[in-house]
């Protein structure tokens, strides 16, 4: 059973899986105390990668309710149970905002207070509110993404009634997820640069965010049925479906990209342009102009024939690359205004092999214990369509 | 009416009678398409209100190749759209605009992606409609008449008899296991 599970290395080395655990744990909380920009820059992008992956699942579930979609049942119950993993990266972004404000926001530090453009956006930008706002929507999203999965496992035991709460449990998601992901992508990262601001900035997250969600359910269900873990084997149609929204996501994902680009490098005016001046400088220029090859150029050319989107190595190939560039995108986002870049970025990178491999247990507790939906009994006239 | 003959010579060609049975459910007329096939019966076409899943491999139709005229057009319309922006804007007569360089690449990238959509779709749809022979003035067959649910939220398999080894008693028999809404037998100009 263990061969099924994403945590498999955990759990057949727990010895060595622990010691590094411990190690990087360690790590983080040394370099809180004594680089705590880095280690705090380096603690909000493991945060964000995570939650951009497991809100990601949570609104493609959520997408599929609004649409009233059938092709998915196949992976319902693995979407359920990444969805359901949110808690591992919303805990330590709680962590890092609770502990690392001073060290991550200018707007946080004494000199803020002589700032004429500072000292008036702390009426929003101040460090009660901010964590309050952070509470708020993280504990709005656990409790939603709750809903939605009690809904979902309606859904697989076939309760009466079960679509259409599923349904309206959606739509409301998707009302509440609107506004949040907007201020806490406002809040989180873009006053990590206080001064800057653009109002394409929300959506950016929100598409990095679905990108993540779908290239994440994609990982994760190949994985399972490539070792026959899945309740019913993924059929190519399935695959297809899967890859051509990852296809087309990643390509939305580039589009929001571009976009904010094109407006500030057009009008090239002092108030927009220092978030790119800053990526144009030193290390950050190479990492800037991989971040779309890497989420868009690589899945886009690999994606591009039908014939890919249905092969799995093809398809999870590219989902691997896609969130390899989600962990890019936030480090790309984050990091610049913690300093220069390092030459290993130890921090990111440590929190982030924390993070997923918190995620991965999770994902396998919740899935093996049943709770995501393992059964996934189809719909009525379900099973003849998938 | 004519006799039950499965083929009937006419000054327009041969009429063959035609088993229409419609469904008000995808995944029922997928299931008769399935059963229909595997035992012996050709399935003519199938016509519903969007495309249905597993539909296309159900009927055993070859994997289509309209993908690469879409290609190709999208192609053109990027070549198209980066060329005509490169000659006005860097080659016939350069301007600066706003201290950018006379061929700069993002300002090309809006218009590019529109021509190669408006080019890929463009393709596509020509491409469909020339294969297909869909063009004003031009004969179509003549429609089959399964009744007015066709058109509406039917999902209609159309059964044609071909040859004299047809088995109309089995295709009826099946259709009683099928639950079609609704069965209709008619004749057709082939």
């Amino acid at each position: 059973m263990t061969e099924r599970t994403l945590s498999r290395l955990l759990r057949t080395r727990p010895l060595e899986a622990g010691a590094l655990g411990v190690v990087a744990a360690g790590l983080l909380v040394a370099g809180a105390v004594l680089d705590p920009r880095q280690a705090f820059a380096g603690l909000l992008t493991a945060a964000l990668f995570g939650l951009m992956l497991a809100l990601g699942a949570a609104v493609f579930a959520a997408i599929q309710g609004v649409s009233g979609a059938h092709w998915w049942a196949p992976v319902r119950g693995v979407t359920a149970s990444v969805a359901g993993t949110f808690a591992v990266p919303a805990a330590l972004l709680g962590l890092t905002l609770l502990f690392g404000i001073p060290a991550l926001y200018a707007w946080a530090q004494p000199e803020a207070a002589s700032n004429h453009l500072l000292a008036a956006k702390a009426v929003w930008l101040n460090r009660p509110l901010f964590l309050a706002r952070a509470l708020l929507i993280l504990l709005v999203w656990a409790g939603v993404i709750g809903l939605l999965r009690d809904r979902l496992r309606a859904l697989g035991s076939g309760e009466a009634g079960a679509v259409r709460r599923f349904t309206r449990t959606s739509v409301g998601f998707l009302l509440v997820l609107g506004p949040t992901i907007s201020v806490a992508f406002w809040d989180w990262v873009m006053s990590l640069e206080p001064e800057w601001y653009s109002t394409m900035f929300a959506v950016y997250g929100f598409a990095g965010t679905f990108l993540g969600g779908i290239a994440t359910v994609t990982a994760v269900a190949l994985f399972l049925d490539a070792r026959g873990g899945l309740p019913r084997p993924l059929s190519a149609a399935t695959r297809h479906d899967l890859g051509k929204l990852l296809f087309g996501f990643a390509t939305f994902w580039a589009y929001i990209w571009f976009c904010q680009y094109l407006l500030i490098w057009y009008s090239n005016i002092p108030e927009e342009t220092p978030y790119y001046a800053l990526r144009f400088q030193g290390g950050w220029t190479a990492l800037f102009w991989l971040n779309p090859v890497v989420s868009f150029l690589v899945p886009f050319v690999v994606l591009l024939g039908a014939g890919a989107k249905k092969r799995p190595t093809a398809l999870g190939h590219a989902a691997l690359v896609v969130i390899l560039g989600r962990w890019l995108d936030a480090f790309v986002m984050v990091a610049p205004s913690a300093g220069p870049l390092p030459a290993i970025p130890i921090y990111a990178v440590a929190a982030s092999l924390l993070v997923l491999a918190g995620m991965a247990l999770a994902f396998d507790r919740l899935w093996l214990r049943g709770r995501g939906v393992a059964r996934d009994a189809p719909l009525a006239g379900e099973a003849a369509l998938s | 009416m004519p006799s039950a003959d499965s083929a009937v010579a006419s000054p327009m060609g041969s009429r063959r009678r035609i088993h229409t049975l419609a469904f008000d459910d995808p995944s029922r007329a997928l299931a008769a398409v399935r059963a229909l096939r595997a035992d012996g019966f050709e399935v003519d076409d199938v016509h519903t209100p969007y495309a249905v899943h597993g539909m296309d491999e159900a009927l055993g139709l070859p994997e289509t190749r309209l993908g690469l005229a879409t290609l190709a057009g999208g192609l053109l319309g990027a070549g198209v759209a980066f060329g005509f922006q490169f000659w006005t804007h860097a080659v016939d007569w350069p301007l600066v605009i706003g201290g950018k360089s006379p061929l700069a690449l993002p300002a090309q990238i809006p218009v590019s992606f529109e021509l190669t959509i408006l080019f890929a779709a463009f393709a596509t749809v020509g491409t469909f409609l020339a294969r297909r022979r869909l063009f004003p003035r031009i004969a179509v067959t003549p429609p089959s008449q399964p009744g007015p649910g066709v058109t509406d939220d039917r999902f209609v398999v159309l059964v044609v008899e071909r040859d004299a080894g047809f088995r109309p008693a089995r295709l009826r028999e099946l259709a009683r296991e099928l639950g079609p809404v609704e069965t209709v037998e008619g004749w057709r100009v082939m």
